[in-house]
C-alpha cells in the first residue's frame, strides 16, 4: 500500500519525524506540573497553554483525518499537506514576531526541546509540501 | 549574407508564429466578473482597515478608550497588519500573472483563521465590542472576509493546474 503511493524515504522520514514531535506535545501538556504558573508571568503563560491546547485540538483532528487522506488522494493530501504547514509556518511566525509580547512557554526541559526543534517540524511539512507538489507521475493521480 | 538586417516579411513570420502563444496567454489571463468583484473587495478590506490602523497608531482617530493603544495590542496588530499587508500583495501579483494564486489564496485563508481562533483564544477576555467600534466592525466583518477568500479561490480559473 506504501509502495503504491511512489513516495521517497525522505517523505515518510519527515512524516515520522511530525508523529512523533506532535506525540511529545501532548505528553508535554497533558504532564503539566503544577507550579507551572506559579512565575511573574502567569497570565502569560497562562495564554500560551490555552493557545496551545486549542492549537493541539486542530492537530489530533490533523493527525488523524491524514493517513486516510494521503492514502485515499494524493492530490487532495498536496492541499492538506499545503494548508497544515501554512498554518504551522503561521503558528511560528506569530509567536515569534506577533505574540511575543503576550505568550510566554513554560520553562520545562520537554517544551525548550521541543521549542529548539520546531524549525525542524517546519523543515519536514515543507519537504512534504514540495515533493507531493513537485514529483507526481501519471500512476499517482 | 552581409547584410544581416531582417526584413519586413521575416518579421510577419516570427510575429505569426507566436501568435498562438499570445492568444494562450490572453486566455490564461480573463477572470469572471465574480472574481474580480470579490479581488477588488478583498483588496478594499485590507487597505481600508490598514488605514483605520494607521490612523488609530498616528492618533488621527480617537479611541474611544487608551487601553486599545497600549504597547502589546500595538505590537500585535502592527505585526499582522504587515504580514496581512504582504500576503495581499502576494495574492494581486498571482492573479495577475496566474501563477501560485491558488497557493497564495489558500495560505491567506489558513491564516485568517488562524488569528480568527488566536484572537478568540487570547483576546476574547480583554476586549469589549462596545468600547472599541474600529476593532468590533474589524472583528465582525472576519467572517465575510473569510467567504470571500474561499469563494475567490474556487472562482479563479487556473490554467496551471499543479500550482
Amino acid at each position: 500500500m506504501i509502495k503504491n503511493l511512489r513516495l521517497s524515504k525522505v517523505f515518510w522520514l519527515a512524516l515520522a519525524f511530525t508523529y512523533i514531535f506532535l506525540i511529545l506535545t501532548v505528553y508535554g501538556l497533558l504532564t503539566l506540573p503544577q507550579d507551572t504558573f506559579d512565575t511573574d508571568n502567569s497570565e502569560h503563560v497562562i495564554a500560551a497553554v490555552k493557545l496551545t491546547y486549542v492549537r493541539f485540538s486542530l492537530v489530533a483532528v490533523s493527525m488523524v483525518t491524514y493517513p486516510i487522506i494521503l492514502f485515499s488522494s494524493l492530490k487532495y493530501a498536496k492541499y492538506f499537506t499545503i494548508a497544515l504547514t501554512a498554518w504551522a509556518i503561521a503558528c511560528y511566525i506569530d509567536d515569534y514576531l506577533v505574540l511575543y509580547r503576550i505568550i510566554e512557554y513554560p520553562e520545562r526541559f520537554i517544551i525548550v526541546i521541543l521549542q529548539l526543534i520546531r524549525p525542524i517540524l517546519l523543515v519536514c511539512l515543507l519537504w512534504m509540501s514540495f515533493e507531493l507538489t513537485f514529483t507526481k507521475s501519471k500512476e499517482r493521480y | 549574407m552581409l547584410d544581416k538586417k531582417i526584413n519586413d516579411s521575416e518579421i510577419g513570420a516570427i510575429l505569426e508564429a507566436f501568435a498562438s502563444s499570445r492568444k494562450d496567454k490572453a486566455v490564461s489571463i480573463y477572470q469572471s466578473k465574480t472574481f474580480k468583484a470579490l479581488i477588488v473587495l478583498c483588496n478594499i478590506y485590507v487597505l481600508s482597515f490598514s488605514v483605520v490602523y494607521f490612523f488609530l497608531k498616528s492618533d488621527l482617530l480617537d479611541a474611544f478608550d487608551d487601553r486599545f493603544l497600549t504597547e502589546d495590542f500595538i505590537a500585535v496588530f502592527d505585526a499582522r497588519a504587515t504580514i496581512m499587508f504582504w500576503l495581499c500583495i502576494s495574492m494581486n501579483m498571482g492573479a495577475y500573472f496566474n501563477f501560485g494564486f491558488k497557493l497564495m489564496s489558500l495560505i491567506s485563508l489558513v491564516y485568517v483563521l488562524n488569528v480568527t481562533i488566536e484572537n478568540a483564544v487570547i483576546f476574547s477576555g480583554l476586549i469589549s465590542l462596545d468600547d472599541r467600534p474600529y476593532f468590533s466592525v474589524f472583528l465582525l466583518s472576519r467572517p465575510l472576509f473569510i467567504v470571500t477568500l474561499v469563494w475567490m479561490g474556487l472562482a479563479y480559473k487556473d490554467k496551471l493546474e499543479d500550482y
